[in-house]
C-alpha cells in the first residue's frame, strides 16, 4: 500500500469525523497498529478536533454540575455493578472509539477468521508448489545423472570391447615434447581397416578448432577426419586407413585442413 | 476550559475506573465545557443541550472501562460520546420533526441565530466553522456534527461520493490552519 496516497485519499479525516464505512474502519484500525505514520496522522486530525472543541467551549449552567452527580450516585445504588457489563450507551456506532455490537463483532471475527484462512491457503499452496517443484527439479536431475551414466557406461563399454577385442590393435598417442602429459589412443583393426578414436586427456578446443586424426602412411600424412568434441561418444570412428606406421593428433580449424599444422601436434604413437 | 489539567489521562481514567467523586469532579471541572460546546453544536437548542450534557457524563462514568487508549486520547473519546449522544438525541422520535426540517443551504444562518441566543445567554461563541469556505463548513456540519454518512451527504450536496474524502480532509486541514492562526 502507498502510505502517502493512503493519506491523501481523506480517510483519515473520513474516520476521525465518523465518515468512514465499517469496513474502512476495520482495514485502518489494522493499518494503524503496524503503521506509526499513520496511527501519527489520526492523532493529529483528532487533535484538531480536540482544539476546536477546547476552542468552541461554551460553560454549561453552574446548576449541572451537581444535578449530574446526584443522577451518578443514585445510579451506583440502583444498579451496581452488572451495569458496567452492558452499557446502555450502545446507540448508533457513530464512530469507530464507540463499541461495537455484537452482529458486528461476530462479523469482525467471521473477516479475521477469513483472513487466516486466506493466508493459510496461500501459505499452503506456496509450500505445496514450492515442493513440487523441488521434486520436479530433483527428478530432471535424477534424469540427467542417469544419462550421463548411462552414456559413460556405453563410452566406457564400447572402449572395452575395443580392448577387448583381439583383432583390435590398441595405440597409444604420447603427448609429444610441448604437451607431455596429453594422451588418446586409437584402435586399429588390420583387417577391415577401421580406425577407432578416444582423447583421453586433451585439453577442451576453443569453438572455431578441432583435433585432426593424421595417420603417417609411407611416411606422409593422411587426414584421417576430425573428432567431433560435440558428440557424447568418446569413442569415434575416423577413416578407414591401410597400413599406416603411426597415428598423430594436431589441433587445426574446424573441419580440418589438408596437411597438419606440425606445430601444433599434440600426441602420437607408432602402430 | 482554561484550567491548566494537572492529572494525566491515564490518572484520571483511572480514577474513574475506582468511581471516585474525585474522578468527577475533575472531569467536570476541565471538559465539561468542551462537551457542552460539541452539544449544543448538534442540538442547537439549550434545553435539549442541558439533559443531553447529563446523560454524557453519566455514560462517561458508566463506560470508561470500554476506553481504549490505543485508538485515541480520552478528550476525543469524550468528544465522540457526546457528539453521537446528542446524534441520536436529534434522531429520536419527536425531536426529529423539529429539527430535520432545516434545510442544509440555512445552516450558517442558524448557526448565526444561534451565536446572538448563546450571546445573550452569556456564552461566548466564536463560531470558527463561519469563517471556513462555506463547501467545508457545511461537510464539517453535515458529518460531525449532524451524523451523515457519506452517501447521506452525497445526495443532499448533489457531489459524488468520491470527492467527499477528500473535501473531508481539505476542510479538516483549513480548520486546522485556523486554529492555528487564532492561538
Amino acid at each position: 500500500m502507498d502510505i502517502k496516497e493512503y493519506i491523501s485519499s481523506g480517510i483519515i479525516e473520513a474516520y476521525v469525523m465518523g465518515l468512514a464505512s465499517e469496513e474502512e474502519i476495520s482495514i485502518l484500525d489494522c493499518v494503524r497498529k503496524n503503521n506509526p505514520v499513520i496511527q501519527q496522522a489520526i492523532i493529529d486530525a483528532q487533535e484538531t478536533l480536540e482544539e476546536f472543541a477546547t476552542r468552541e467551549a461554551i460553560a454549561p449552567p453552574p446548576a449541572l454540575k451537581s444535578a449530574i452527580w446526584t443522577k451518578i450516585s443514585n445510579e451506583n445504588q440502583e444498579q451496581p455493578i452488572v451495569e458496567n457489563k452492558r452499557p446502555e450507551t450502545v446507540t448508533t456506532p457513530l464512530y469507530p472509539t464507540q463499541s461495537i455490537d455484537n452482529n458486528k463483532a461476530t462479523l469482525k471475527w467471521f473477516a479475521i477468521a477469513a483472513s487466516i484462512l486466506l493466508v493459510a491457503s496461500v501459505g499452503l499452496n506456496l509450500y505445496l508448489n514450492n515442493n513440487r517443484n523441488k521434486t520436479e527439479n530433483q527428478l530432471a536431475t535424477l534424469a540427467e545423472n542417469q544419462k550421463n551414466s548411462d552414456l559413460a557406461y556405453q563410452n566406457l563399454k564400447s572402449k572395452w570391447d575395443m580392448a577387448n577385442n583381439p583383432a583390435m590393435k590398441t595405440i597409444p598417442l604420447l603427448g609429444v615434447e610441448k604437451h607431455p602429459d596429453m594422451k588418446a589412443t586409437v584402435y586399429f583393426e588390420n583387417a577391415s581397416n577401421l580406425v577407432y578414436l578416444t582423447l583421453e586427456n586433451l585439453p577442451v578446443t576453443p569453438k572455431d578448432q578441432q583435433y585432426q586424426l593424421w595417420a603417417i602412411v609411407d611416411g606422409k600424412p593422411v587426414s584421417l577426419g576430425v573428432y567431433d568434441q560435440d558428440s557424447t561418444l568418446s569413442v569415434q570412428k575416423m577413416t578407414a586407413v591401410s597400413s599406416a606406421q603411426a597415428f598423430a593428433i594436431t589441433l587445426e580449424k574446424r573441419g580440418g585442413v589438408a596437411s597438419p599444422t606440425m606445430e601444433n601436434m599434440y600426441v602420437m604413437g607408432k602402430v | 476550559m482554561n484550567t491548566q489539567p494537572k492529572l494525566s489521562e491515564q490518572e484520571i481514567v483511572s480514577l474513574l475506573i475506582q468511581q471516585d467523586e474525585k474522578g468527577f469532579n475533575y472531569l467536570y471541572d476541565n471538559y465539561a465545557a468542551a462537551i457542552y460546546g460539541i452539544v449544543t453544536k448538534v442540538v442547537f437548542e439549550k434545553e435539549y443541550a442541558d439533559e443531553i450534557i447529563q446523560d454524557v457524563f453519566v455514560k462517561i462514568w458508566r463506560n470508561i472501562s470500554q476506553f481504549d487508549p490505543e485508538k485515541g486520547r480520552l478528550y476525543t473519546w469524550m468528544i465522540n460520546l457526546a457528539r453521537n449522544t446528542a446524534i441520536d438525541y436529534v434522531r429520536s422520535k419527536g425531536f426529529q420533526n423539529q429539527q430535520k426540517n432545516q434545510s442544509i443551504p440555512e445552516f450558517v444562518s442558524e448557526s448565526e441565530q444561534y451565536s446572538v441566543k448563546v450571546e445573550i445567554d452569556h456564552i461566548g461563541l466564536k463560531n470558527i466553522l463561519a469563517n471556513l469556505k462555506p463547501e467545508w463548513g457545511e461537510l464539517i456540519e453535515l458529518a460531525y456534527f449532524q451524523g451523515y454518512t457519506q452517501q447521506e451527504i452525497a445526495e443532499r450536496l448533489d457531489i459524488p461520493i468520491g470527492t467527499i474524502k477528500t473535501r473531508t480532509r481539505n476542510a479538516l486541514i483549513e480548520l486546522k490552519r485556523l486554529l492555528k492562526d487564532h492561538r
